[in-house]
């Protein structure tokens, strides 16, 4: 058959048409829906759409590298030629709050969705299997719960170095268990349908019941607590590598911009610590906006305090 | 009753131990020990020197001993001495634990001052313009940074007042105006972040309560408005506002580490970043454990609460 058949057959056409309503134009009105239902979580969509394209772009996007510059020692002001101005070392900070994009992004997508896995994981086996295994279980998210965040990220940083992969660890841990607490909560009502019995009844194996029939049906507060965390993460990464439990330089960061330049020269260059507080701000209210209303939009009577 | 209390207290047990465990295995899997970092400082010693320090600290005996030592000490809440300081490591928490506590309090009370009328006043002006005002404050309050909050009132501060971070703290029992105001800012910081959570959270429980028959029923007898909202409304929309608040209070104690690093407050967080880096193991065991403590007990109140507050919750 060749590539390029012109059809003229009506039912065909409606066919197609019917096939194109389904994917493409189908996702598209939903979008729109959500925009027009929705403004507050369609600006913030439309914060991590500039954030995702600042990442993706940064190479294209920023008038600098983020290494590039003569060490001179002191910050200058902000101009033509440097937006927000350098760092002492010379580093134009416009650029390197796009490259800070990056890493803010990457440790926020990864150990949110890793950590919420995860989480779903133990949480769905908890409520499935039910005695001694969920017993189990819960008391290890207990005790993974109470535990300080700040200490597993200094025990993380410290028995693995700092860097941003470790940063990334660090993040997953504290994720984990308040995934696995709601959504074994939702799991535990699933368990009881029928549907699962019927599953059961014709010989399904417990893997299969729980990833194909349970946690379809644990999804959707699963998704409000991913994109909760996303914000939650990046905040958390900002912190770390404030604290210098974090990304090092002269990896970009938005936490580590505040850490040493920000602080140091606080009244003289304030510039340096507003704006990397800014862009945490934005992305994480962004991530806030959106997920609030996707929580709204997918289940109003849960809520993520 | 009292079994369910005594139920949920022995479940706290296993959750410590398990901490307690924890720590230790984490401690010790951390490369480098005290005795090393202290002479890495003062350049190499001979292996000889290293080794006795090492024995009169403990640290040359086998793991399951160290272990079993520090578990039948914790079970006397005797928890050794600091090996970098040699204080008691009791002495070493006592005078700081005070403070995160105290800053804890004060920002509990900023953010429980701020929420409840917040929420109650954008949940009653629902969709209008002051709504959206409150909604976005509270969402800005958890967007921020709570340390970059701090920073910027200390370029505040330091700008429009000269005021600088102070160097010596003072306890509130010798000067407490002092005290307050150094306390204040830090507070602040946190507390607004803090009040985001709770404002959000009365909002949507006030929402919810405003729907119910009974406030239609108060307000057609006849009822004052300012009494519906505030006997009928609030009343019975508090029970989740007084859950987030407490529990956010256990996360705010152990969450502290930044803010007191911002405005150098010399506190329980501070404190554990230099004991994690100076491998102080009975220090670090003994700080986990006492945050631990506190966040597994926040949670025990807040469960015994529900059971105070509502009446139709029943523990069997």
């Amino acid at each position: 058959m060749s590539a390029t058949i012109v059809t003229h057959d009506a039912e065909e056409l409606a066919r197609r048409r019917y096939l194109e309503d389904q994917g493409w134009s189908r996702f598209r009105r939903a979008v729109r829906h959500f925009m027009q239902r929705r403004p507050l979580g369609a600006i913030g969509a439309a914060i991590i759409v500039v954030m995702i394209f600042a990442a993706a772009f940064a190479d294209i996007v920023a008038p600098y590298g983020p290494d590039e510059g003569v060490f001179t020692g002191l910050p200058t002001a902000p101009s033509l030629e440097h937006l927000l101005g350098t760092d002492p070392f010379g580093r134009d900070v416009f650029s390197r709050l796009l490259y800070g994009a990056r890493t803010a992004l990457l440790v926020g997508f990864v150990s949110s969705l890793v950590g919420s896995t995860l989480g779903l994981v133990l949480g769905v086996m908890g409520a499935y299997f039910g005695g001694k295994i969920d017993e189990a279980i819960q008391r290890f998210m207990d005790v993974l719960i109470s535990f300080p965040l700040i200490v597993i990220a200094i025990a993380v940083v410290a028995a693995l170095g700092p860097g941003t992969g470790n940063v990334i660890v660090a993040v997953t841990l504290p994720v984990i268990p308040r995934v696995a607490r709601v959504v074994r909560a939702s799991g535990l009502a699933v368990v009881q349908m029928p549907y699962i019995e019927a599953a059961r009844s014709i010989g399904a194996k417990a893997p299969r019941i729980m990833f194909r029939h349970m946690v379809p049906n644990v999804f959707a507060p699963f998704l409000i607590l991913l994109t909760a965390f996303l914000g939650q993460a990046i905040l958390l990464e900002a912190s770390l590598s404030f604290l210098g439990l974090g990304v090092v330089e002269p990896e970009p960061s938005w936490g580590l911009m505040l850490r040493g330049q920000g602080m140091a020269f606080l009244d003289q260059a304030p510039w340096l610590a507003i704006a990397p507080g800014l862009a945490i701000s934005l992305a994480v209210f962004g991530f806030n906006l959106f997920g609030d209303s996707l929580r709204d939009a997918l289940d109003p009577r849960l809520r993520t305090a | 009753m009292t079994a369910y209390v005594i139920g949920r207290l022995l479940l706290m047990i296993p959750t410590l131990l398990g901490v307690a465990s924890l720590t230790f295995v984490i401690m010790r899997v951390v490369p480098g020990d005290v005795v090393a970092l202290r002479y890495s400082q003062s350049g190499s010693a001979p292996q000889e020197v290293i080794d006795r320090e090492r024995a009169l600290l403990g640290l040359d005996r086998p793991l399951h001993e160290q272990y079993l030592d520090f578990m039948t000490g914790m079970l006397r809440l005797d928890f050794g001495r600091s090996l970098w300081t040699d204080q008691p490591v009791a002495a070493e928490i006592g005078s700081r634990l005070g403070i995160s506590l105290e800053l804890a309090v004060i920002a509990a009370l900023i953010a429980t001052a701020l929420a409840v009328p917040l929420g109650v006043i954008a949940a009653v002006k629902q969709d209008t313009w002051v709504d959206y005002v409150i909604r976005v404050f509270s969402i800005g309050g958890l967007a921020m940074p709570s340390f970059w909050l701090g920073i910027m009132m200390i370029l505040f501060l330091v700008v429009v007042f000269r005021w600088a971070p102070p160097l010596i703290f003072r306890p509130i029992w010798e000067d407490p105006a002092a005290n307050l105001g150094q306390l204040i800012w830090p507070a602040l910081a946190v507390g607004y972040r803090y009040s985001a959570v709770a404002t959000r959270m009365t909002r949507s429980s006030v929402l919810e309560v405003l729907r119910e028959d009974y406030v239609r029923t108060a307000r057609a007898k006849g009822l004052r408005e300012t009494l519906v909202i505030v006997r009928h409304a609030l009343r019975n929309s508090l029970l989740p506002v007084i859950t987030v608040i407490s529990l956010e209070f256990a996360f705010l104690f152990g969450g502290l580490v930044v803010t007191e690093q911002v405005f150098n407050v010399n506190g329980l967080g501070k404190l554990i970043v230099d004991a994690v880096a100076h491998r102080d193991y009975p220090l670090v065991q003994a700080l986990v454990l006492i945050f631990a403590f506190v966040f597994v007990f926040v949670n025990f109140v807040v469960d015994l609460l529900y059971g105070v507050l509502d009446p139709r919750i029943r523990y069997t």
